[in-house]
């Protein structure tokens, strides 16, 4: 074969290859989606965008997926191309956000940017939004909150919406001066929000008018508000900020090592503030005062929750810690061994955790145990 | 891969943040300007690069008559070859080591810019880990993704970013290679020349506008340092034919 046919050969290969790998692009996210708990049913977002209704007898009988009252939901996606002739391929519908429920209703945001509900007992979509196909809301990665007949979602377009529960209409829009990541936080007739601006937002949940705005100084990572007590917005410079939820004054700030990326908890006049450095600081709400500090090792990506007299931390290395609220003490640590970002959700004595392997965990918090535990991702058909 | 990132890319990251936090959050400014004072840091070395290898070209026609002169005797083709390159004071790896030592830094920024775009939650927190404690990187941070028509963390839809990196990069590659003497390795050249761009302009379709937006003002700043060195090079040079090579007429019996 002459030395200009091998070239040639090469060169169309080559171009291939090429053609190939542009229309493959980046490697598509998985979201980190929380559970939802009802009763005998925990609701989450598997990692490869479907939504699932789990129940929990099924589990711990290892029963075959779906057993029953047991579903699952694959949210339409979007096709893409890439404007090369090159096949059309989904969109990557990962779910960051806990699944929120009300009644029989399940209500989740979707990253790809659509709000939709979805019946809690058969799985079978209700309502979406925005309703078209091909059209979405900006990327979601805060979880939908309900109050009453009303749903809230922020998204990385700057808005705050507010949706009818039942069939979801939009009742109302809030836009600011930046993108919104942070779960927005309903307490009393306000919504709290915060952007990557460095604003933070007190809204009416009635119609969604502006009651007070803040400038916090960074951008906003997380949004938190006890009943009583101040509203809370972690930032990206490492500090926690309090204000007063009456008109934005300012009362505290704290200094951490890294990131509030999860919403603290509040609890008692106590502000449970985990933190990307690794620590969870017990700080009194009312002075911004470090009451303790508890060392779980590894970076906490989500929210403690509490659990009797104690609080419960996942750290993303996998490990359980079971802090005693009073002094911050270890009471005990269960290993699960895999990495965990997404929020844990506590229901009587069992933990669920959905860890970043795919599979989700019931754990005993009184034995340490794994009761049971469940591997998300579909089984080959 | 822990010490990379102490030695490498961390440094390089929080000064890319530091600088968007410098310029009003301005991301796709702080990128230009790194990329621009990293360019011009290297010149030193990439101007020996440019020299070695201009020089190596020039010997290029000794070589070759030394290669058909000790065709069937290699030890002694090396010692020709050896004394060649010393009468003209080069080193065959002297256009080897400046690029050895810039490589690291490039992929170093390479990184840091797809780093701190943190385009998707997973990228963002993984980011957390991998800063300073400077006021100016924390004020940075969330990288602004807006800038011009583009969205950093995503590709360039109108295809603008995908041309000016094929583009630029093309004239660049063209400015400092030589014309090939003989028709073999031309075709060669002329492949490679136009393989890169072509692959980088494909891969700018697919990848964060950033990272064009990198590749773009690298490919400008090397283009203004060619010319300045030595005009448009070879991208005005005339094609040279390929070298004959005169045959011995056939012996009379």
């Amino acid at each position: 074969m002459s030395n200009h046919r091998w070239i040639a050969i090469f060169i169309g290969l080559l171009l291939s290859l090429l053609a190939l790998s542009a229309c493959t692009g980046p490697p598509p996210i998985r979201g980190w989606s929380g559970f939802a708990i009802d009763k005998n049913t925990l609701y989450l977002g598997a990692m490869d965008g479907r939504i699932l209704g789990l129940s929990q007898t099924g589990r711990i009988q290892n029963l075959n997926f779906p057993a029953q009252g047991e579903w699952e939901f694959t949210p339409r996606v979007t096709v893409r191309s890439s404007g090369l002739g090159c096949a059309p391929a989904p969109t990557t519908s990962a779910t960051y956000g806990t699944p929120g429920l009300s009644g029989d209703l399940v209500y989740v945001a979707t990253y790809e940017g659509k709000v939709m509900a979805i019946a809690a007992q058969t799985g079978s979509l209700r309502w979406v939004y925005p309703r078209e196909t091909g059209e979405h809301l900006g990327n979601i990665v805060g979880a939908p909150v309900v109050t009453g007949e009303t749903l809230y979602v922020a998204s990385s377009d700057g808005k705050l919406y507010a949706f009818d529960t039942t069939y979801g209409d939009r009742r109302w829009e809030f836009a600011t001066s930046g993108r919104i990541w942070a779960t927005p936080v309903v307490s009393g007739d306000i919504v709290y929000t915060g952007n990557f601006e460095g604003d933070g937002y007190a809204i009416s949940a009635k119609d969604g008018k502006l009651v007070w705005s803040i400038k916090a100084g960074a951008a906003v990572a997380s949004v938190s508000a006890g009943k009583t007590g101040p509203v809370l917005f972690g930032l990206f410079n490492n500090q926690l900020h309090a204000f007063d939820p009456r008109n934005g004054s300012p009362q505290w700030q704290f200094q951490g090592g890294n990131w509030f990326w999860a919403p603290p908890l509040v609890s008692d006049g106590t502000v449970f503030a985990p933190c990307l450095d690794g620590s969870l600081y017990a700080i009194d709400a009312a002075s911004g005062r470090q009451l303790w500090k508890y060392d779980a090792g590894s970076q906490l990506d989500s929210s403690p929750l509490l659990y009797s007299d104690k609080l419960v931390v996942v750290s993303q290395v996998g490990d359980i810690h079971l802090v005693n609220v009073k002094d911050g003490s270890e009471a005990k640590k269960i290993a699960l061994g895999a990495e965990v970002q997404a929020p844990p959700a506590i229901s009587g004595d069992m933990l669920f955790v959905h860890a970043r392997t795919q599979w989700a965990y019931g754990i005993n918090l009184k034995s340490g145990e794994v009761v049971w535990k469940f591997n998300t991702t579909p089984p080959a058909r | 891969m822990n010490l990379w990132n102490t030695i490498v890319l961390e440094p390089v990251l929080n000064v890319l943040l530091a600088l968007a936090g410098m310029l009003f959050n301005n991301f796709g400014l702080a990128i230009i300007v790194l990329t621009i004072v990293i360019r011009l840091a290297m010149t030193p070395l990439t101007n020996r690069q440019t020299r070695s290898s201009k020089a190596m070209t020039e010997l290029q026609p000794k070589m070759q008559e030394l290669q058909r002169k000790y065709k069937r005797d290699q030890r002694k083709l090396q010692q020709e070859m050896t004394q060649l390159y010393k009468q003209a004071g080069i080193s065959p790896l002297g256009c080897l080591w400046p690029m050895l030592i810039q490589f690291p830094i490039w992929i170093g920024l390479y990184q840091a810019v797809m780093q701190a775009m943190a385009a998707n939650p997973e990228d963002l927190l993984a980011l957390s880990q991998h800063l300073y404690q400077w006021s100016l990187v924390q004020q940075g941070v969330p990288a602004q993704q807006s800038f011009l028509w583009l969205n950093l963390a995503y590709p360039d839809s109108y295809m603008v970013m995908a041309i000016l990196t094929g583009g630029t990069m093309w004239i660049q590659q063209k400015m400092v290679t030589p014309p090939a003497t003989d028709a073999r390795q031309k075709q060669m050249t002329q492949m490679t020349t136009l393989m890169m761009p072509l692959m980088f302009g494909l891969f700018t379709l697919q990848f964060p506008s950033g990272l064009a937006l990198y590749w773009v003002v690298s490919n400008i700043v090397g283009i203004i340092i060619q010319y300045i060195n030595g005009g448009w090079g070879y991208l005005r040079a005339p094609a040279v034919q390929p070298v004959l090579v005169p045959q011995k007429p056939p012996e009379k019996k």
